[in-house]
């Protein structure tokens, strides 16, 4: 098991290091640089646009600045965001808690919705409910996020001005309100870029999950159930579902990167301050420092979530895991 | 004789890739109490769908399953439960009928708690005595099904089936995937509990030297019928029907 573990920590610092020089690479393939737009015009001289580009590090050969940067790495300094006046460590500490908040809610719903919809699909195999919900699912899965979220903002938001359409909080005084008015600011702020994104989630797992399933319900196991006089809920909740749910949670972990690809336009189009709004913003700035750190945490996330919905995937089937 | 299980004319049909397949073509037969009842047929006549018709695991499609006095197929609510305490079932595979996940105990306890037939603490108690009775340890509820050899695994499929104080059981080829050697235990074992709690046993077998040991009659099945049925000994001297002179020509004789 310890070697299990070390393993897996060196696939993970593999894969970062990958990520990173990709990325490193292909930002110095894209045109400009920091200063390209505020000292990139005519008026601005040679000289003055050579010593500012000098005092940043600009001049030196791009495989010299990444070694700058990966050493600094190792001592645990992600650098200075040139674009927001603060340090990486600064603007990312303030931005991930809001991602995660963001994402966390969108997943737990969304899980729990989709494994909800397969379950009364499974119970109405083949009858209208299945058939209904089984249609909104594809939807789910077909339509785009951003084309929801723009529908959800135009109704939900701009129409019927059910929820704000921006932002995670209040204007005005908002700052002063009581601890729990201010949470149900904020969850009202939530409710529409995690909806969409839960709706996302819900439409990928309700699929996956009434597949899984409907596979385990030709089992012999589910039939001796049935004759010793269990409900079909109970067969169906008790016996099916914890032999099913396995893959499920397994490619939740694998679906989180995509997730996180997915809070990035979501974030845009709702003005939701995360990683991917931050992310965004860094790219159009070439805040070169930021975006590294950006994708370099959007990538552990992912190897993490991955290790760990591995974990309960095996949690939930011992089978698997003590069998040989 | 009063029969436990009086089935008349049933028909269990599917829907196959090319229209409707009739398993089960207006089979009659009835079984008395305390009686071994084997029923055997050629793979695909129809022997499994039946006793699952019976349990009403599968629907029927016309016909009438009486048990002890009560219409089977009108059940619901909680005369249904009640049927499903008094009729249980053994699978041919039990590494596929036991649910993976769970422990021996709980395998065999879940039919207990879902008929409330013990308190809490009596039921593990139960647990334990029917694990012994079945030849297993009580220190077996704690493992899980895949830790256990295929005979063990099919005794635990029995304690679980008698865990609800049944009356009558389909063993259906309950032996079948076992070798020789612990198919005679087991079968020995289904026999002293067959004495022990007069249970009525509905028999589904394709091999008939299984059957000539622990059957009290034989009914032959044939294209989802049932084309012959005669107690044991008789049908093993005379066959009368080609399927059951076929059957009994298929069995290994040493020429001496």
């Amino acid at each position: 098991m310890p070697r299990e573990i070390v393993t897996r920590l060196l696939h993970a610092i593999a894969v970062c290091a990958v990520v990173a020089t990709s990325v490193f690479v292909l930002i110095q393939c894209a045109p400009g640089d920091p200063f390209a737009t505020a000292l990139d015009g005519a008026d601005v001289p040679p000289s003055v646009r050579a010593e500012w580009r000098a005092r940043y590090g600009f001049d030196l050969p791009p495989g010299e600045r990444f070694v700058r940067w990966a050493a600094a790495l190792t001592r645990g300094e992600l650098g200075y965001a040139a674009s927001r006046h603060r340090t990486v460590a600064e603007v990312v500490g303030d931005a991930m808690p809001r991602t995660l908040l963001l994402v966390g809610v969108a997943l737990g719903l969304g899980f729990a919705a989709g494994v909800g919809i397969a379950l009364v699909q499974t119970r109405h195999h083949r009858r209208w409910q299945d058939r209904v919900l089984g249609a909104l699912t594809l939807g789910g899965v077909a339509v785009p996020e951003f084309l929801v979220a723009l529908l959800a903002m135009t109704w939900l938001g701009a129409r019927w001005r059910l929820f704000p359409v921006a932002g995670m909080g209040s204007l005005g005084d908002a700052g002063a309100w009581p601890l729990w008015e201010r949470i149900l600011d904020l969850v009202w702020h939530l409710a529409l870029p995690a909806g969409v994104l839960a709706l996302a989630v819900a439409s990928r797992v309700a699929r996956h999950q009434r597949a899984a399933l409907l596979a385990v319900m030709r089992e012999d196991y589910i039939r001796t159930a049935r004759a010793k006089g269990l409900g079909e809920w109970d067969v169906i909740v008790r016996h099916a579902l914890p032999n099913a749910i396995g893959p499920v949670i397994a490619l939740l972990g694998l679906a989180l990167p995509s997730l996180v690809g997915g809070a990035v336009l979501i974030e845009r189009i709702f003005g939701w301050p995360g990683m991917g709004l931050t992310l965004f913003d860094a790219l159009l700035a070439r805040d070169y420092p930021l975006i590294l750190a950006a994708v370099l945490l959007a990538t552990v996330l992912a190897v993490v979530a991955r290790t760990v919905t591995d974990a309960i995937a095996e949690y939930v089937a011992p089978r698997r895991a003590r069998e040989r | 004789m009063s029969a436990l299980l009086e089935v008349r004319d049933l028909v269990v049909a599917y829907e196959g890739r090319d229209g409707r397949v009739r398993a089960v073509d207006g089979a009659s037969l009835d079984v008395a109490r305390g009686e071994t009842m084997a029923l055997v047929g050629e793979s695909g006549s129809g022997k499994t769908s039946l006793g699952r018709a019976i349990l009403r695991l599968v629907p029927a499609a016309s016909g009438s399953v009486h048990f002890d006095g009560a219409d089977v197929r009108g059940l619901a609510g909680d005369a249904l439960r009640r049927f499903r305490r008094q009729a249980q079932v053994v699978f041919q595979d039990p590494l596929a009928s036991l649910d993976p996940r769970m422990r021996v105990g709980d395998i065999v306890r879940e039919g207990i708690d879902i008929h409330a037939l013990a308190p809490r603490a009596d039921a593990n108690r139960r647990v334990a005595r029917l694990l012994e009775e079945v030849g297993l340890r009580a220190e077996d509820a704690e493992r899980l099904p895949h830790e256990f050899s295929g005979g063990e695994r099919q005794r635990i499929a029995i304690a679980r089936a008698l865990a609800v104080e049944p009356e009558f059981l389909v063993l259906d080829e309950a032996v079948s995937a076992l070798d020789v050697l612990v198919r005679r235990q087991v079968l020995d074992l289904l026999a002293t509990l067959q004495a022990a709690r007069g249970l009525t046993y509905l028999f589904i077998a394709h091999d008939l030297a299984v059957v000539e040991r622990i059957a009290t009659r034989v009914a032959v099945m044939q294209q989802g019928r049932i084309v012959e049925c005669a107690p044991t000994a008789e049908l093993f001297a005379a066959p009368a029907s080609g399927a059951a002179q076929a059957l009994l020509a298929a069995i290994p004789r040493i020429a001496w």
